[in-house]
């Protein structure tokens, strides 16, 4: 009796631990629509620097000096991949643009060094 | 808000949801192997590209619905 019960008592255990890890994913918003997903992220991200502040002032590294009272405070993520992305490209298109020009430059400068090394 | 940075919001939209989905996905991929499948590689593989799939699926959408506004559902 105790044999056969064991294993379907594990069943039933493990069951309920996968069930209620996709349970809290579900209700977290993690397997809903886009905007839900963003906004998990968006959550997650503000509450990421208080705990990293209460990680480390539990396991001790606040430093308390003349100059300061506390560390730094923590950076705040506020990552936009389209704005990084746009910059990105920007700056690249305006390196290639005045590309020519200052190889022209570099080069004439070039000259004017080694003309002045030769006399 | 302007319309020429709708695009860009879609595209952060996007990316942000996909990364929350691949996570979710390897997460539960990790706990099903753990519990389930004897510490397999297999369902965290299966995980993530699920999470991947519905994450594109989602961006699909999202990117061929121009007209759609979203809005917040207050409980």
């Amino acid at each position: 009796m105790a044999a056969r019960l064991l294993p379907a008592l594990r069943f039933l255990i493990k069951g309920s631990l996968a069930g209620a890890a996709v349970y809290v994913a579900y209700d977290q918003g993690l397997l809903g629509s886009g905007t839900q997903g963003a906004e998990a992220l968006r959550k997650a991200q503000a509450a990421l620097p208080p705990a990293i502040q209460e990680w480390t002032s539990y396991v001790g590294w606040e430093v308390r000096t003349a100059q300061m009272n506390t560390l730094p405070p923590t950076p705040k993520f506020d990552f936009s991949p389209s704005d990084f992305w746009n910059k990105g490209v920007q700056t690249v298109m305006s390196a290639l643009s005045v590309a020519p020009t200052r190889a022209c430059d570099y080069t004439v400068e070039g000259w004017k060094y080694v003309k002045d090394l030769v006399k | 808000m302007a319309s020429e940075g709708e695009l860009g919001r879609k595209w952060d939209r996007c990316l942000a949801d996909s990364a929350v989905k691949l996570g979710a996905g390897f997460g539960l991929g990790i706990v099903f192997s753990v519990i389930f499948f004897k510490r397999k590689t297999w369902p965290i593989a299966f995980g993530s590209g699920m999470g991947l799939g519905m994450a594109y699926s989602n961006c699909q959408h999202d990117f061929q619905s121009p007209y759609l506004l979203h809005g917040k559902y207050v409980k």
